[in-house]
């Protein structure tokens, strides 16, 4: 559960960027430009750092082929 | 003044985000939501130091990025909710049973699946669609989940070009003007039965070898000579509704096929079925009761059936339905190099009444109606315990849409930064041309690869292969064909393709298994493809 609740803040924060990245980017606003590269930066550094952390997994073994 | 340096460190520097991606997914066996990310990074640095990207060309990449990651999301969660609502009223029970009735002929179902019906949804729907729904399917027939994945990405691939009513065709002939329109369409054609042919083979040698192959054979010739030569019969006329008609005669002859002895009973000479499940052929066997008939179990599928042939085969309900469209909006920049990406205003707009995601989520609410009003929840709960639709759905959701998300992301930064264009151009310059020609499908791949689209993939470089066509002498019409059939072969190997289906078929984590499957069969076409290139130029 713990992971899923951490990917689902992940998901929206990255979400949240896109329209922080389009007002800066159409309006040249810098500030909001780089507001949405940090947000969406460190969003997307939490999935690999996660992997080396012993955070509850709940979906499923790591390794092992199915097939 | 676009100074792009073609040499072969920034060629191998603009290569390496997609070779770190392959690396973390198929040897070191990274989940995709984390190695998705990593590849991302690779690629913004690469892009800010080597490429001279400013960071106004980042954030733009990153929201252009998310938009078109948005554009699969809306397929993903009402995908999952779609098998999510049918698994939990014991949908998936009954059509196995089912299906027991209508073949017990388990290489039959695996072709009728994931073959002729993701050829027909990617006719029709596209955008992911097929891989989502079929994946689920063939689990429930017996498949283990990796080939289940693997099988539908190898199917479908062949109908990319001019599945989804011809999208990938129609923004080809936006991006470039060619002289020659049927030629291009007719060589395309023929290219495409190519993948279409091998996807065929290949599912029944991954289900059961050099026997199941000749086993299927009947069945493979006669399909493919309705999808394959149907489409290219019917791109003579009518290249949009090509891909349509033909998987639709191909899914009609199924019942045909199906009364043949041949592929009615059980193929129990197939021993050695490395795609199935131990368990499956006891499956056949098995007294399960299910709170459904075969015909209802089918309701999902016919709803998301007649609502996409409703909303996008009758012109006049297209025209007035695709009139809602929205986009955001993304300055243009230049980098170091003076390259600049070309950016539409509205970004990529999304037509939301008929994207495939809303079809999806018709036949979700249609479906969930219908099952709770008959009662279906109630009855197949008192037997297998509650199932939290919401919570489940979310489990596969979520981690899927953070790779899907980094995937595409990485994509517009390697665009927008010029590194794409560094790859192709790296090719084109070395290449002599009639080495160019067998390698110019090979650039479609990579550009499906990257975008998860044929659609993306032409418009990123139709106009690259046109140029290159035309200084070194070689017909364009080829050339955009082979570029179009790699397009199509290289959804095969998306990331993005391929989270979908580990999501639906709830292996999330075994995307590098899956691509250790998918990736030498598209080795193979694209060599196959590029020497039949040869024949056009």
């Amino acid at each position: 559960m713990t992971k899923l609740i951490v990917y689902g803040v992940v998901l929206v924060v990255m979400l949240a960027s896109l329209p922080v990245a389009s007002f800066g980017s159409a309006s040249e606003v810098t500030w909001a430009m780089a507001l949405a590269l940090i947000l969406f930066g460190v969003a997307s550094a939490v999935p690999p750092v996660l992997r080396f952390l012993p955070v509850g997994d709940d979906d499923g073994d790591e390794d092992g082929d199915d097939e | 003044m676009t100074e792009l340096p073609i040499d072969l460190l920034h060629w191998a520097v603009a290569a390496s985000p997609i070779i770190v991606l392959l690396l973390l997914l198929t040897v070191l066996r990274w989940k995709a939501p984390e190695a998705g990310p990593v590849g991302m990074f690779v690629g913004a640095v690469t892009a800010l130091t080597l490429f001279r990207a400013p960071l106004e060309t980042l954030a733009a990449a990153v929201g252009s990025g998310v938009w078109d990651a948005v554009f699969i999301l809306l397929v993903v969660w009402p995908a999952l909710l779609l098998y999510r609502v049918t698994d939990a009223a014991g949908g998936f029970s009954a059509l196995r049973i089912g299906i027991r009735r209508f073949s017990r002929n388990h290489l039959f179902l695996v072709l009728a699946f994931g073959w002729v019906f993701a050829s027909f949804l990617q006719g029709i729907a596209g955008f992911g669609t097929p891989i989502a729904v079929v994946a689920p399917l063939l689990v429930a027939i017996g498949v283990k989940p990796v080939f289940a994945v693997v099988i539908p990405l190898i199917g479908h691939a062949w109908a990319n070009m001019f599945g989804t009513l011809a999208v990938g065709w129609l923004a080809t002939l936006q991006v470039v003007d060619l002289e020659d329109e049927l030629t291009t369409a007719v060589q395309t054609a023929v290219l495409l039965w190519i993948p279409n042919i091998l996807g065929a083979v290949a599912i029944a040698w991954l289900f059961g070898r050099g026997r199941a192959i000749l086993h299927g054979l009947p069945f493979i010739a006669v399909i493919s000579l309705i999808q394959g030569g149907g489409q290219l019969g019917i791109v003579f006329f009518e290249p949009i509704l090509s891909t349509f008609l033909a998987s639709t005669a191909a899914l009609i002859a199924l019942y045909p096929l199906s009364r043949w002895s041949r592929y009615r009973e059980r193929a129990d000479h197939i021993e050695n079925r490395p795609a199935m499940e131990d368990n499956a052929r006891d499956l056949e066997d098995d007294e399960e009761k299910a709170p459904m008939s075969f015909t209802w179990s089918l309701l999902p599928y016919g709803v998301l059936s007649a609502t996409s042939i409703i909303a996008l085969a009758i012109p006049p309900v297209t025209d007035f339905l695709g009139r809602f469209e929205f986009g955001p909006s993304f300055a243009e920049s230049e980098t170091g190099y003076g390259f600049t990406a070309e950016i539409d205003d509205p970004y990529s707009p999304i037509a939301l009444l008929t994207h495939p995601g809303t079809f999806l989520l018709i036949a979700t609410a249609v479906t969930w109606a219908v099952f709770r009003a008959r009662g279906y929840y109630d009855e197949w709960q008192k037997k297998e315990g509650k199932e939290p639709i919401w919570r489940n759905t979310a489990e596969d959701a979520v981690p899927a849409s953070i790779a899907i998300i980094s995937f595409l992301v990485l994509a517009k930064i390697l665009d927008f930064s010029g590194q794409i264009e560094v790859l192709a151009l790296g090719i084109a310059e070395i290449a002599p041309p009639l080495v160019f020609a067998v390698l110019a499908n090979a650039i479609g791949v990579l550009g499906a690869f990257m975008t998860s689209s044929n659609t993306a993939s032409n418009v990123l470089f139709s106009q690259l292969q046109l140029t290159v066509a035309d200084s070194e002498g070689l017909a364009p019409s080829a050339i955009i064909a082979a570029q179009s059939t790699g397009g199509a072969v290289g959804n095969a190997i998306a990331p993005a393709n391929i989270v979908l289906g580990t999501t639906t078929a709830g292996i999330v984590g075994k995307e590098g298994a899956v691509l250790r499957y998918t990736l030498p069969w598209v080795a193979m076409v694209t060599v196959i493809v590029g020497l039949a290139t040869l024949i056009f130029v």
